[in-house]
């Protein structure tokens, strides 16, 4: 039971590192970014290939910055084109790039599914106490709660995190106030990215790496967005935590309950949003 | 969404583009046998799904409401349509009229949760999750949809109209009877955009807050569009059903739905035939570059990404602003 917790844990904190990278720049840019999902395969892919060269673990730091410097380049070539144009044009790009994303990947690594594993100081177990428990597991919570103090110090601390705050709430107000806003959006881009590849590096290890990955876990993404409220760094972390627990907490002790693992999400999602439409940590609402 | 539709004209001028729609399904069978050296398959291919982008694009094109879902109703109706025949041993009138309204109803329950609360973006992505929780459902409900292998051994009626033997297994006799209701259907989507109905969606494309002060109920007109938009592509997935001789809820993943969004967009979205013909180009090119290379997905891809950049009117937008150019230079 508590390894069963211990493994919703892990399986929620990919979705909060994933979800916490679409969310920030869904909150300030006003972007849905279907290459998200891209991202995250070609990090756990990028980790795949590095990991027998520099080790399992460098190879997922150097694949999240990979992404992170992927992400900028997206943003600052092409989507700031797009900024002008009705919101659904960024959408429709994001997706054609996605799809784009995909293919290259089935080009580079191919159709099959590429076997990934901890290895050296990785590969063990460690005795929790109550009991023996996959060193690589502990890892991910530990990389993880890392990563979002770090976000969160960013986003209280910094001048940064400031611009970052206010222009969720109005990016034209903040950009007449002197600051330069596309210089940010592109940081922004790039923190997101960086997220995203991590949380797909992090993800290869313990499921499986195939070239549809990003295609499954961008739209749990999506739904953990919208259950813990848009722009919102808690509704991410929560919103991922709870749907991860939920789904191993069903696919372990419910007989036959991995064939409800995929809808597990959609009905929270929907649950929570007959009772609070903002989502649970949302301010402005998902249907404002 | 730069250029209107073009506005209603009136007499037997308005009649002109539909008849040369009649004339492009007439030579198609043989533009594709002869001059492409492909099939008639393909042609069929190709109506179908400029059934599914056309109705598609009354909700996105028309209304100004992108939704990343609509596969939704391509499978939901498929789904019917292949039960009611495999379970009940139907006959096809009575399958797309009941799959029609099965569509229609779930389009219903879906426009009226969904169009009140949400606009933009996050309106995208509610039609997204609902139509995957139908594909969902589709992967697992084994007992009713089949699972991942959804349901096979459709075959096609061989006495669709009474007392007469067209049998719909010939490709050709196929063909012609896709053609037919697409340009029925053509037809009822022409008169519905060119209604006073329809420029009130397009008030409420071009300014919302306008139509809203001029006093039209908004939120109820783009529920009705909503509704009305479900209405191709649930008999586009009966076809689909018959064609491909099965369903399987693939057809209702998102990336489905991306296509059709796909679709439209390239032929041209603000355009009343800008989704014919991305649709034709869309499975003309799925055709033609998968014959090179198995990465087809990827070069679409390319050039989609590039009209959103630079031409996010369409090949038909293009082609639109190009003959008005013309005719002005003219007048002049």
């Amino acid at each position: 039971m508590i390894a069963t917790i211990f493994d919703g844990l892990t399986r929620g904190m990919l979705y909060v590192l994933l979800a916490l990278g679409l969310n920030i720049i869904l909150g300030l840019m006003g972007v849905i970014n279907f290459a998200h999902g891209s991202f995250f395969a070609l990090g756990a892919y990028i980790t795949f290939t590095l990991s027998t060269t520099i080790g399992l673990f460098p190879a997922i730091i150097v694949a999240a910055l990979c992404m992170a410097i992927l992400g900028m380049i997206m943003e600052s070539v092409f989507i700031r084109r797009l900024y002008s144009r009705p919101p659904e044009h960024v959408l429709m790009f994001t997706f054609g790039a996605f799809l784009i994303f995909v293919q290259v990947i089935r080009k580079v690594w191919g159709d099959e599914p590429k076997p990934l594993s901890p290895t050296g100081w990785l590969a063990g177990s460690v005795n929790l106490g109550f009991s023996q428990y996959p060193t690589f597991r502990l890892l991910v919570v530990a990389v993880t709660i890392v990563v979002l103090v770090l976000v969160w110090l960013m986003l209280v601390r910094t001048n940064l995190g400031l611009t970052i705050r206010a222009g969720t709430r109005d990016s034209e107000m903040v950009s007449i106030l002197g600051i330069n806003m596309p210089m940010t959006f592109t940081v922004v881009f790039g923190l997101g990215s960086l997220l995203g590849g991590l949380a797909g590096g992090l993800e290869g290890p313990l499921y499986n790496i195939d070239p549809n990955m990003g295609a499954i876990y961008i739209i749990t993404a999506f739904l953990v967005v919208i259950v813990g409220g848009i722009g919102s760094f808690w509704g991410a972390v929560v919103g991922g935590l709870i749907i991860g627990l939920l789904q191993e907490l069903i696919v372990q002790l419910i007989p036959g309950g991995s064939s409800a693992e995929d809808i597990v999400p959609f009905a929270f999602m929907l649950l929570v949003l007959l009772i609070r439409p903002r989502g649970l940590f949302g301010t402005e609402g998902l249907f404002d | 969404m730069a250029t209107a539709v073009s506005g209603p004209r009136t007499g037997w001028r308005s009649m002109i583009p539909l008849l040369v729609w009649a004339v492009v399904l007439a030579i198609l069978p043989w533009f594709l046998v002869h001059v492409l050296k492909s099939n008639v398959a393909l042609g069929t291919n190709m109506v179908i799904f400029a059934m599914i982008a056309l109705g598609f694009n009354l909700l996105y094109g028309h209304t100004g409401d992108l939704s990343f879902g609509h596969a939704a109703f391509v499978g939901f109706a498929g789904y019917i349509a292949a039960y009611m025949i495999l379970n009940h041993g139907w006959t096809f009138w009575p399958v797309i009229i009941v799959s029609i309204i099965g569509a229609m109803l779930l389009a219903v329950l879906l426009a009226r949760v969904i169009v009140p609360r949400s606009s933009g973006i996050y309106f995208s992505m509610l039609m997204l999750a609902s139509a995957q929780v139908l594909n969902f459902i589709g992967e697992r409900w084994n007992s009713v949809t089949g699972g991942d292998d959804g349901l096979q051994g459709v075959l096609r009626p061989t006495h669709v109209l009474p007392h007469s033997p067209l049998n719909l297994n010939n490709e050709f006799n196929f063909y012609v009877f896709c053609a037919v209701i697409a340009w029925v259907l053509t037809l009822l989507m022409w008169r519905i955009v060119n209604s006073p109905f329809g420029a009130v969606l397009h008030a409420i494309r071009e300014n919302r807050q306008r139509a809203e002060f001029l006093g039209y109920n908004v939120v109820r007109y783009k529920i009705n569009a909503f509704v009305l938009s479900a209405l191709l592509p649930a008999v586009g997935g009966v076809l689909l059903g018959y064609y491909i001789g099965a369903v399987n809820p693939g057809e209702m993943n998102w990336t489905e739905s991306g296509n059709i969004v796909m679709m439209t967009l390239l032929g041209g979205a603000p355009t009343f035939w800008g989704p014919i013909v991305g649709a034709f180009l869309f499975k003309f090119m799925q055709q033609y570059v998968s014959n090179f290379t198995q990465f087809w997905e990827g070069y679409i891809g390319i050039v989609f990404v590039g009209f959103v950049l630079f031409a996010p009117q369409g090949i038909w937008g293009l082609v639109e602003a190009g003959w008005r150019n013309l005719r002005a230079r003219r007048a002049s």
